[in-house]
């Protein structure tokens, strides 16, 4: 039994009407005026799909050689419906699935490699390579809305007025600190009135101590000490630097996931989950500027292991020391290592006198009909 | 270096080959086969992957347009398969992530040292060129998987090639304020049929500009004259006039109404006659694309994602507060401030994004291929008698990988 075909020998794109029929090895493609027939292997026929008509071509040592016959395909069914297993499988010069482990385990090692290396060595040679007004400006623009986060969208509201004696004192406080920190700009120092315990620095040098910092230090070297940890945060850029690294991380992950609908607001969203925090090695290096600009400035660097234990005392049970510190997790590891740092105990001088801590003390008391 | 007039002279001297008349040939078809089921399961499969999927779901879609697309009865073959693609997508993740952040980093070092200007022009710049290469590569794995009547396609030139024509020409387009752009097109589409061969024959390209040119300028004083009125009704408007209003909603009407219709319109000649230019061989073709059926696809693609959005937002505001299409600004809040609702939020986007790509397929981009596939004549198909399968072996290996992972244009 036989079926007609038409049959393209992968030389020509010139049809010829052929009849195909089955034998032992294979099919046979019987040609027009009388020629050789051809013989195509099981093995080396592909299927691609039997439909109205079977469309079938033809491989030969892992190549494809361009041959294509085309049959009625309820007649090719009758005819091969029987050795449908027999014949070839994929298409030719397919990648091996040697070859596709290869590179899903080099991509895997590469995405790895960026996750835990790369990308924050990228962002720490990037970041400082960052116009510093792009930064100031970036602070700017991201100001009111993390102020609206963190004062629960109620309007945030400063400390102190302008020219009384708490900015007075924080002023002189800030100005010890950072006499002779090398300073990417003009510092911006504020306390803010929320009750949550926690402090952060924005792009563009701009710091804000929350109230419950000032309230729970027992003397100013506390305060100081927590103040030297942000500057060193503005030092290194680390709000920058998290900000290159967030960026190129949402990027690979689109890449990853493909610019298909919906997969950049995911990356966005894993994003944000995964952003949310300096790394250790940005929080140890604020450490070891806080530990730096207190000696300097003739203060106590251990004062900021004092403040943080003691809040750990107080609030046993969370699982960070901290309560709201989460952006700034505190370790044993880390005040270990500012132990470390301070060295053997020497005398200090409070960074303010009593009359300035105590003005610092009541900043929040004092009238401000700024907000 | 061209010079637009010297391109046009070419254009005169070569143009007798439109005025003769020609023996009628076959049209290509466009068959209406299923799509929506492969759309769905792809579109699903793909989320449920987390993207992996996208790679065979693009090859699916490749299979059906081509397969679908006959000529003299023989259908075109897509031999790429969702592996190829998908390797090539590890290979670039493994290599060409990591280079291009240090490519990015010495650019950035670069911008330190000679100033943020440097810094952002080449930032602006890398990546459009990157793109421009890759796009141009990965036409040649497209072509190198499309046979027909069991030839293959293939393209030589290089992207570099490729990218050194646009730069040429976005310059000369930059000089003249862009009315010179069809000239830039012709010249791109120019570079691209001249390398692309089917078996033994080369492709030739000589369309003419002038077709376009109209339809351009037309865009061109639309645009010019959209700024200036909107210039003078924002003087107008701070003089206190009251002509304000007017001019912005003969603004509005322009750029959100008119512009759109006159862009397609003009893309529609310029299919014509880049199609009417293409020669493969002795094959030569022509296009009888017409530019209302064009627009009415679009508009009713964009009736049809308004329908559905507006449909979405109605249903996504009464699951959320209970109410069809009022909202009290309170009760929003409450619902962002709950966990639920933004779940809800995130849900609704990416439900409605998938929805559209749906919609896009189904409804914009094959109806496309349909109506430029069926405008298309083939004339003097009887010199395929003289192709032959050129002697370049079919390709294996990293070079044919990356092209395959650079296969972004689609």
């Amino acid at each position: 039994m036989d079926v007609a075909g038409r049959y393209f020998d992968g030389v020509r794109p010139v049809v010829q009407e052929v009849r195909l029929r089955r034998v032992a090895q294979g099919l046979e493609i019987a040609l027009p005026d009388g020629r050789q027939p051809v013989l195509w292997l099981y093995g080396e026929t592909r299927i691609d799909d039997v439909g109205v008509e079977a469309h079938l071509h033809r491989v030969r040592e892992d190549l494809d050689t361009g041959e294509r016959l085309i049959a009625d395909g309820v007649v090719f069914r009758e005819i091969f419906g029987s050795v449908l297993t027999q014949f070839g499988k994929g298409r030719a010069g397919e990648a091996s699935r040697r070859r596709v482990m290869f590179w899903s385990l080099a991509a895997v090692g590469s995405l790895l490699f960026l996750y835990f290396v790369g990308l924050a060595a990228f962002a720490r040679l990037a970041a400082p390579l960052v116009p510093w007004s792009w930064e100031v400006a970036l602070g700017r623009s991201v100001e009111p809305q993390v102020l609206e986060i963190f004062s629960k969208g109620k309007p945030a509201k400063t400390c102190g007025t302008e020219g009384g004696a708490g900015k007075a004192a924080l002023e002189a406080m800030v100005a010890r600190l950072s006499a002779g920190a090398k300073l990417p700009g003009q510092l911006r120092v504020d306390i803010l009135d929320v009750g949550v315990t926690n402090a952060f620095a924005l792009p563009g040098a701009r710091i804000y101590l929350f109230r419950p910092v000032i309230e729970k230090a027992q003397d100013p070297d506390e305060v100081a000490g927590v103040l030297a940890h942000e500057i060193g945060h503005v030092i290194h850029r680390d709000s920058m630097r998290a900000l290159v690294h967030n960026g190129a991380l949402s990027l690979i992950i689109s890449a990853v996931l493909g610019d298909f609908t919906g997969s950049s607001t995911i990356a966005i969203l894993t994003n944000m989950m995964v952003g949310s925090a300096f790394s250790r090695e940005n929080e140890s290096e604020a450490d070891m500027v806080s530990v730096d600009l207190m000696r300097r400035a003739g203060a106590d660097p251990r004062a900021i292991n004092r403040f943080f234990q003691r809040l750990a005392s107080v609030e046993p049970g969370k699982r960070t020391i901290f309560d709201a510190f989460s952006s700034h997790p505190i370790t044993a590891d880390r005040i270990a290592e500012v132990e470390k740092l301070a060295g053997a105990p020497a005398s200090a001088t409070p960074v303010l006198d009593a009359r300035q801590w105590q003005a610092l003390k009541t900043i929040c008391a004092e009238p401000n009909p700024g907000g | 270096m061209h010079v637009p007039t010297i391109e046009r002279t070419r254009d005169a001297a070569q143009s007798p080959r439109s005025a003769a008349p020609q023996p009628d040939g076959p049209r290509l078809e466009a068959l209406s086969a299923p799509l929506a089921w492969h759309v769905v399961k792809g579109i699903a499969l793909t989320i449920i992957t987390l993207g992996i999927y996208r790679f065979w779901y693009r090859t699916a879609l490749r299979r059906y347009y081509w397969n679908n697309t006959r000529l003299a009865g023989d259908r075109f073959e897509y031999t790429g398969t969702g592996k190829e693609l998908f390797i090539g997508f590890l290979i670039a993740i493994a290599i060409v992530i990591p280079i291009y952040l240090i490519v990015t980093l010495v650019g950035l070092v670069g911008g330190a040292v000679f100033g943020p200007v440097v810094a952002s022009i080449l930032g602006a710049l890398i990546m459009p060129a990157v793109v421009q290469v890759l796009s141009y590569r990965a036409r040649r794995y497209r072509l190198l998987r499309t046979r027909y009547r069991g030839l293959r396609f293939h393209q030589t030139g290089t992207g570099i090639g490729y990218l050194m024509r646009t730069l040429k020409w976005l310059i000369l387009t930059g000089l003249t304020l862009g009315i010179i752009y069809p000239y830039l097109r012709r010249a791109l589409e120019r570079y691209k049929i001249e390398h692309t061969w089917y078996g033994s024959a080369r492709g030739s390209f000589s369309a003419p500009v002038k077709p376009m040119m109209k339809m351009w300028l037309l865009m061109w004083g639309l645009v010019v004259g959209a700024m200036i009125a909107g210039s003078m009704v924002s003087v107008a408007a701070a003089m206190g006039s009251g002509g304000g209003f007017f001019g912005a909603l003969v603004g509005l009407i322009v750029s959100v109404v008119l512009l759109p219709i006159v862009w397609q319109a003009f893309r529609v000649r310029e299919f014509r006659a880049f199609v009417g230019g293409t020669k493969i061989g002795d094959i030569s073709l022509s296009s009888d694309l017409r530019t209302g059926s064009v627009i009415w696809v679009w508009i009713s693609y964009y009736l049809m994602l308004t329908v559905l959005l507006v449909g979405g937002f109605m249903l996504a505001s009464y699951l959320a507060v209970g109410r069809m299409g009022y909202f009290d600004p309170e009760d929003v809040r409450d619902f962002i401030a709950a966990g639920h609702g933004q779940v809800a939020i995130v849900t609704g986007i990416v439900a409605v994004g998938v929805a559209s790509a749906i919609v896009t397929e189904l409804f914009l981009r094959r109806r496309l291929w349909a109506l430029r596939a069926r405008s298309i004549t083939v004339y003097n198909l009887a010199s395929l008698d003289q192709v032959l399968q050129s002697a370049a072996q079919e390709t294996g290996g990293v070079g044919e990988a990356f092209d395959s992972g650079f296969d972004i244009a689609g």
